[in-house]
């Protein structure tokens, strides 16, 4: 009798089961990839949002003082 | 005379130690202040239906309910056959949350994932004690340190375990100040506690935080699509509060629909709570493996962190890596105070942040990938 079964027949629990735990541990590998997995992508996707979003701002903004640099010497002219 | 006693002479010891359990709970929402806005609720509706006769529970004779009772009521409407009340508790958890330190230091997703893991060992650890995989996986998941989560996970398993499962998966949040800061001595070093983190946030335009909620949505919805009751809803608050536009609905979900939700969702629970079902040995299992999970995770945390700086120039404090569970802001707090012992000139609370945050969409996306591989 191990540990796990003392647990079990004291808690009324039934004893351990080959099969639960072999699905648990493919619950386990299957959950931790798919996490893992969708977590990665995540994080691509904010980042490229991101960086774009950022890039595209700068760019504006660089514009917009371009702008404005040029706008007194038209009014000069 | 026998009217007076009918009640008192049905009580038994089952009764008497729920009242105390519930009495404790109480105590410790109001002197202790854990988790106060929920164990308050769930310790005196604990009280309220052990109390033999009482009407706020159902009824039965012979099998049949002869009268409904407003708590077996609402869990039936609200949590039984829609889970609506924990869903709707993410668009208010989803409008307070700020993405902003996660997107400004996006490698800080990879911790909240890492953190997960203790809910797959104690999956393991509970079938190997004998529970069956549906209520295993319903224990495993009080280690996503997130109450709606767990009240979610295990209705859809419909796992026994319910009452049980819901009030240790608060009550440990409630002891991540005690839980975390003992873990985390245990497996690091002074040195490595020591290591200093400089906060220059990249920053993050209006677009990227009003895109981030439908990308995440997108993303989890087509990996794990029963994850989308939680991550959807979670996502549907933030984008209330980051568009701009819908101030007063921001605000009614983080204060008004939160709190109301709450209020209802704590003495709902209680329903659950009936000395029959409460009072056994598989409640004190539940207790301890509701421990180990939380402990896997902040371990699992640390050392995805350690294992994180063996290829990263700029190190990440290995405590950040525990933040990485869902209990927010909480657990942001506990390792800004531990990284301030250490150094106080040392502010981790952004970084801290970030992994937490981070922790609140993995355990959402990990709540629905075990619905969906325990049924499979």
């Amino acid at each position: 009798m191990n540990m796990y079964s003392i647990i079990a027949a004291v808690a009324n629990l039934d004893p351990m089961n080959k099969e639960n735990v072999l699905k648990s541990l493919e619950i386990m590998w299957k959950g931790v990839l798919a996490i893992f997995v969708t977590i990665a992508i995540i994080l691509f996707v904010s980042w490229a949002i991101n960086t774009i979003c950022n890039k595209a701002r700068v760019a504006i903004e660089k514009k917009k003082a371009e702008q404005s640099k040029d706008a007194p010497d038209d009014k000069k002219q | 005379m026998d009217f007076l006693i009918e009640s008192v002479s049905q009580v038994s010891w089952q009764n008497v130690v729920m009242w105390v359990i519930g009495g404790i709970l109480i105590f410790l929402a109001i002197k202790k202040d854990m988790e106060p806005a929920l164990l308050l609720p769930i310790g005196f509706g604990a009280i309220l239906v052990n109390i033999p006769l009482s009407n706020v529970v159902n009824e039965v004779v012979d099998g049949q309910v002869v009268s409904s009772g407003i708590i077996d009521w609402m869990f039936e409407i609200g949590v039984e056959a829609s889970e609506a009340m924990p869903i709707l508790l993410f668009i208010g958890i989803g409008a307070m949350i700020d993405f902003g330190p996660l997107l400004s230091n996006p490698k800080l997703f990879l911790l909240g994932g890492a953190a997960q893991f203790g809910i797959f060992l104690t999956i393991l650890l509970a079938t190997m004690i004998g529970f069956n995989i549906n209520d295993a996986a319903a224990i495993g998941i009080i280690g996503a340190a997130d109450g709606p989560t767990s009240i979610l996970v295990a209705m859809k398993l419909g796992s026994q375990y319910l009452g049980p499962i819901t009030v240790v998966a608060y009550s440990y949040m409630a002891l991540v100040p005690i839980i975390q800061p003992a873990v985390i001595k245990c497996i690091t070093t002074k040195k490595e506690r020591l290591i200093r983190m400089e906060y220059n946030p990249v920053s993050v335009s209006h677009t990227t935080k009003v895109l981030f909620p439908i990308v995440v949505t997108l993303i989890a919805g087509l990996i794990a699509p029963k994850s989308l009751a939680l991550v959807g809803f979670l996502m549907f608050g933030n984008l209330l509060r980051e568009c701009g536009v819908l101030r007063l609905l921001s605000e009614t979900a983080q204060n008004i629909l939160a709190n109301l939700i709450t209020l209802l969702l704590g003495i709902t629970i209680a329903s659950q709570m009936k000395a029959e079902s409460f009072v056994t040995w598989e409640t004190l299992m539940i207790l301890g493996l509701g421990l180990l999970a939380f402990v896997f995770d902040t371990f699992a945390g640390v050392m995805f962190t350690k294992f994180m700086n063996l290829f990263s120039k700029k190190k990440i404090n290995p405590m950040i890596g525990a933040a990485g569970i869902s209990a927010f802001p909480m657990s942001a707090r506990v390792i800004q105070k531990m990284g301030l012992k250490e150094d106080p000139s040392n502010h981790l609370l952004m970084h801290a942040i970030g992994a937490n945050v981070s922790g609140q969409i993995a355990s959402a996306i990990v709540g629905g990938l075990i619905i969906g591989l325990a049924l499979a």
